[in-house]
């Protein structure tokens, strides 16, 4: 039992874009309201950092969704 | 009188007019003025000093030291002067207004030892576009070797031929020069993160920054490691000669190969955490253009 090496884990897809452009938020916007750095809301929208579980349920509720509508684990490209 | 009570009672005396009556009645609670002044105040005997001794340079006794006027005065004016002036801070309510000024972290931050970058200077660089010349791909890997081989090149010019050259000093003054420019640049070419307290980063530039501190603690454990295997071959390699008694062992090194030790081992001290940033960022970079 132990952590899966990085290149094997499960990437965490997400809708973030997505949902964002619909509410009409910048990145800097969705940013302050969820209080980090807008760099880190780009780098969650490209899939190269999963959000803690606080920080996901902070975007959940500034774009008007649940978590489990905007993050799933991306079984697919884990192949 | 001897000399070094001479001393002792002009620093008295000076130190009598700064706490009862420069400090509080004409500085008050301005800590920042207060801190101006105390370098004024510690320069009136050190001036007295130079104007009663500079010529004759006498021998000062400080407990079993001999010292010349210059050290005796300036040690004697911090001993005398630290309880004081800690006190004072104590009963005029300035203690935490005065060592603000040097906090660089906020207060209880579990960074406050080690943080080099306060929180509003990062907050800053985290928008600063300024220096974005120096977060190109091609910067960042310039940035790394360059500031690799100035450190190498530095460290061996000091250990091999300092001594041969005429103008070593200069030299190494330079290396020294250039350790803190490119201490500089890393800094801004990863905006700060790496020597940020916690309570300037976000959850993800805060995991950025604790792993670019493991990978800087490999690195830099690896360094020890060489040197000090270094060490050990020198010492096995001088059992193997025809004078040695097994036990004991003498290196001789020269200044300027103290200086060479010294300024690699500070050098990547500071710098191994922003490098360690920047090479991360590099691979980063790699997988997002597979």
């Amino acid at each position: 039992m132990g952590r899966k090496p990085k290149s094997e884990e499960e990437r965490v897809a997400n809708r973030v874009e997505d949902l964002r452009t619909r509410t009409n938020l910048s990145r800097q916007e969705l940013a302050e309201q969820v209080g980090v750095h807008y760099q880190t809301i780009g780098y969650i929208e490209r899939g190269e950092y999963s959000p803690s579980l606080v920080l996901a349920l902070r975007i959940a509720s500034v774009l008007g969704a649940s978590v489990e509508e905007i993050f799933w684990l991306d079984e697919e490209n884990n192949e | 009188m001897s000399n070094e009570l001479l001393v002792i009672f002009y620093i008295l005396a000076t130190l009598a007019i700064a706490y009862l009556w420069l400090y509080p009645k004409v500085i008050g609670n301005n800590v920042k003025l207060m801190a101006w002044m105390d370098v004024v105040v510690t320069g009136i005997p050190l001036a007295i000093s130079a104007v009663l001794f500079w010529q004759s340079d006498p021998a000062f006794r400080l407990f079993t030291f001999d010292l010349n006027w210059f050290f005796f005065t300036i040690i004697a004016m911090f001993l005398i002067e630290m309880p004081i002036f800690l006190l004072y801070l104590k009963a005029r309510g300035l203690w935490d207004d005065y060592w603000a000024m040097y906090r660089v972290a906020p207060k209880g931050s579990p960074d406050a030892a080690w943080a080099s970058a306060s929180v509003k200077s990062v907050e800053k660089q985290l928008n600063d576009t300024k220096w974005d010349g120096l977060r190109t791909t091609t910067a960042k890997r310039t940035l790394i070797v360059a500031s690799n081989l100035s450190i190498l090149l530095g460290t061996a010019f000091l250990l091999t031929s300092a001594t041969r050259e005429p103008g070593w000093a200069a030299l190494s003054l330079i290396h020294i020069l250039l350790i803190f420019v490119f201490w500089f640049l890393l800094r801004q070419s990863v905006r700060l993160v790496a020597d940020a307290p916690q309570e300037a980063l976000d959850e993800m530039l805060l995991k950025f920054r604790d792993r670019s501190y493991l990978t800087a603690y490999r690195w830099l454990s690896l360094i020890v490691i060489l040197f000090v295997s270094a060490l050990m071959g020198y010492s096995v390699f001088s059992d193997l000669q025809q004078m040695s008694d097994g036990f004991n062992y003498t290196i001789s090194y020269n200044w300027p190969q103290v200086q060479a030790v010294f300024w690699l081992l500070f050098a990547y001290a500071l710098m191994l955490p922003s490098m360690a940033m920047l090479s991360q960022d590099l691979k980063k970079e790699r997988q997002r253009s597979k």
